[in-house]
């Protein structure tokens, strides 16, 4: 079905732009950072519209524009922009209530260099199979399970820190 | 219990740990739609047309609300595009913008996909990464705009963040996920001593700035005396537990950011002298006082950088500011450039503006410098200190490429 009509544009955007606020914003750890990264997602996306017919998977293929915008609004930062910009203080002692507990896995999760941080999050977070997750990151599959290796592994020492424990089954 | 059932718990354990966040943004949505249309349709035009008449691309849009996610959409203000013929014809008058510039692709074979990271303070040398289809990213150097050997850098994802006047390049490459600093001539690659350690500048005295540890993350600033030398940590002011040396200038100045434990990093400068100084928080336009100031570059006793507000509502606002070191006053650039703000020694900087496009600006004028086969998108990262030539690359979005980098120098008369 074609896709290029500004109505259909609109009507793409209403039934994903929650999904794409969510996305961005466990990459970002900031709502309004993440707001940024949606606006240019959806600005590029826009700008290729008219021919975007030619795209198989447009979710994937809207998912790997968001990751790829994520990850060049870090590097536009460059060396100043210090990634604790956007973090709470980090908690000092064992996690009390449930909102601190979230906090504490906040900041842990957003101590990951943004890279490791999009694998994460896609892989766990989305539940995105190894080999998608490659594709929107432009890596190898064996890359993809290195970086979920380390990140959760680097998860897992936050964690054991905090004392951080896993929640009820319910 | 097997090895691997164990790993396999212990990663679901993590997991199960990890799923507690919460994804929902707490703040309510400051996506404009209908600005992504109106910026959307302005870059289908820019896309067609061809580079010599990208002017309409810079139209000034309307102004929107007031958020960050709005504010990074907007040009700040229509730029004027360099004259045709040179300003400066009436030779007895000083030239006062740049003039006559040109655009040019750098050679990289036939890969399409590559940076410029770096330059010298002459502008022939210049450094980059090059990205091979279906091969391992890896650094490459031009001089006078011809590719030259060059050892490769070990490691993982290599990138040269600076580059002085005899060729030395310093940069950074990963070894897992931890960052290794290095240094290159001609023939040889060194690691720089000190362990994990980022390099992020080099002065043509060959002094390397840069961060001993994790950057952004308690790591300490650092300096090497040359690329053999033991690091020699900077002193951090009383209060603050580390941070970043980001650039050098020739006569040993180091300007970086330091932080407090769990704050974010503001501007210090390390003087040759050995003394150390905060830069104090700049004033914005409206009067108001900024929360921080970010370093960015250094030139000739001026520290290019950007004032940060934080406003009321979680939203973030920035300003582009010169400081003198020898006086401690800035002075606000005319428009706010998105890092990094490069400075030349006659006072120029190059930038990009808040719609990526790469201007000079010199005094109150900004001139906007050519664009590359209608491409939109820029980041700048050599600047000459005679500011006649820069160079950076472009980050489209195509029909063909997601992130089209194309390596790119701009030359001026």
């Amino acid at each position: 079905m074609p896709r290029r009509t500004d109505s259909e544009y609109l009507a793409y955007v209403e039934g994903r732009i929650a999904g794409l606020r969510r996305a961005a914003y466990l990459f970002c750890g900031d709502s309004h950072a993440a707001d940024d990264v949606v606006q240019e997602t959806l600005t590029k996306l826009y700008s290729r519209w008219p021919g975007i017919t030619q795209v198989e998977n447009l979710d994937a293929y809207v998912h790997t524009m968001l990751v790829r915008v994520f990850l060049d609004e870090r590097r536009r930062g460059w060396w100043k922009v210090a990634l604790l910009d956007w973090l709470p203080e980090r908690a000092a002692g064992p996690a009390t209530d449930r909102a601190e507990d979230r906090s504490v896995i906040r900041t842990a999760l957003l101590t990951l260099p943004p890279r490791q941080r999009a694998v994460v999050v896609l892989r766990y977070l989305f539940d995105l199979p190894v080999n998608e997750v490659a594709q929107i990151l432009g890596c190898s599959p064996g890359t993809v399970k290195s970086q979920c290796s380390h990140g959760l592994d680097r998860l897992r020492q936050t964690f054991d820190q905090t004392a951080l424990t896993v929640p009820d089954r319910s | 219990m097997t090895q691997e059932y164990r790993d396999m718990t212990e990663e679901d354990r993590i997991v199960r740990i990890l799923r507690q966040l919460p994804d929902e943004p707490p703040a309510p949505s400051t996506v404009d739609v209908a600005r992504t249309m109106v910026e959307g349709r302005r870059r289908r035009r820019a896309r067609r047309w061809s580079a010599g008449v990208g002017l309409a691309a810079v139209t000034a849009i309307a102004a929107g609300g007031g958020t960050a996610a709005v504010s990074a959409m907007r040009e700040t203000a229509p730029v004027p595009v360099p004259a045709a013929t040179p300003v400066a014809s009436r030779s007895s008058e000083p030239v006062k913008t740049p003039t006559g510039c040109r655009v040019a692709l750098l050679p990289t074979g036939d890969i399409t996909k590559a940076l410029v990271t770096s330059g010298d303070p002459t502008g022939r040398y210049l450094a980059g990464r090059v990205y091979p289809p279906g091969r391992k990213v890896h650094t490459v150097l031009w001089k006078d705009g011809v590719l030259q050997p060059r050892p490769a850098m070990p490691g993982a994802d290599a990138s040269f963040e600076d580059i002085n006047s005899a060729g030395l390049a310093v940069g950074t490459s990963f070894d897992g996920d931890r960052q290794q600093a290095y240094a290159s001539t001609a023939e040889t690659t060194t690691r720089l001593k000190g362990g994990r350690a980022v390099a992020a500048a080099v002065n043509d005295k060959g002094v390397i700035a840069g961060t001993l540890g994790e950057p952004h993350f308690g790591g300490v600033p650092t300096r090497w005396p040359s690329l053999t030398a033991a690091p020699v940590k900077l002193p951090l002011p009383a209060g603050f537990i580390g941070g970043d040396a980001g650039a050098i200038a020739e006569d040993g100045t180091i300007a970086g950011t330091v932080q407090r434990t769990g704050k974010e990093g503001t501007g210090y400068l390390w003087l040759p002298d050995g003394s150390g100084r905060l830069m104090p928080p700049p004033t914005f336009k409206d009067g108001s006082k900024a929360t921080h100031f970010w370093p960015e570059s250094i030139i000739d006793g001026v520290v290019l950088g950007r004032g940060i507000r934080d406003g009321g509502d979680g939203s973030r606002s920035f300003e582009s500011f010169r400081y003198r070191i020898a006086t401690g006053k800035y002075e606000r650039l005319p428009i706010e450039l998105f890092p990094p703000a490069i400075g030349a020694a006659n006072g120029w900087v190059l930038g990009t503006t808040n719609g990526y496009a790469p201007v000079v600006v010199s005094g109150e004028e900004v001139v906007q410098l050519p664009k590359y086969k209608g491409m939109t998108e820029y980041v700048v990262s050599a600047f000459s200190a005679d500011g006649k030539s820069g160079a950076g690359y472009t980050t489209d979005t195509t029909d063909a490429e997601p992130v089209a980098n194309r390596p790119l120098r701009w030359t001026c008369s």
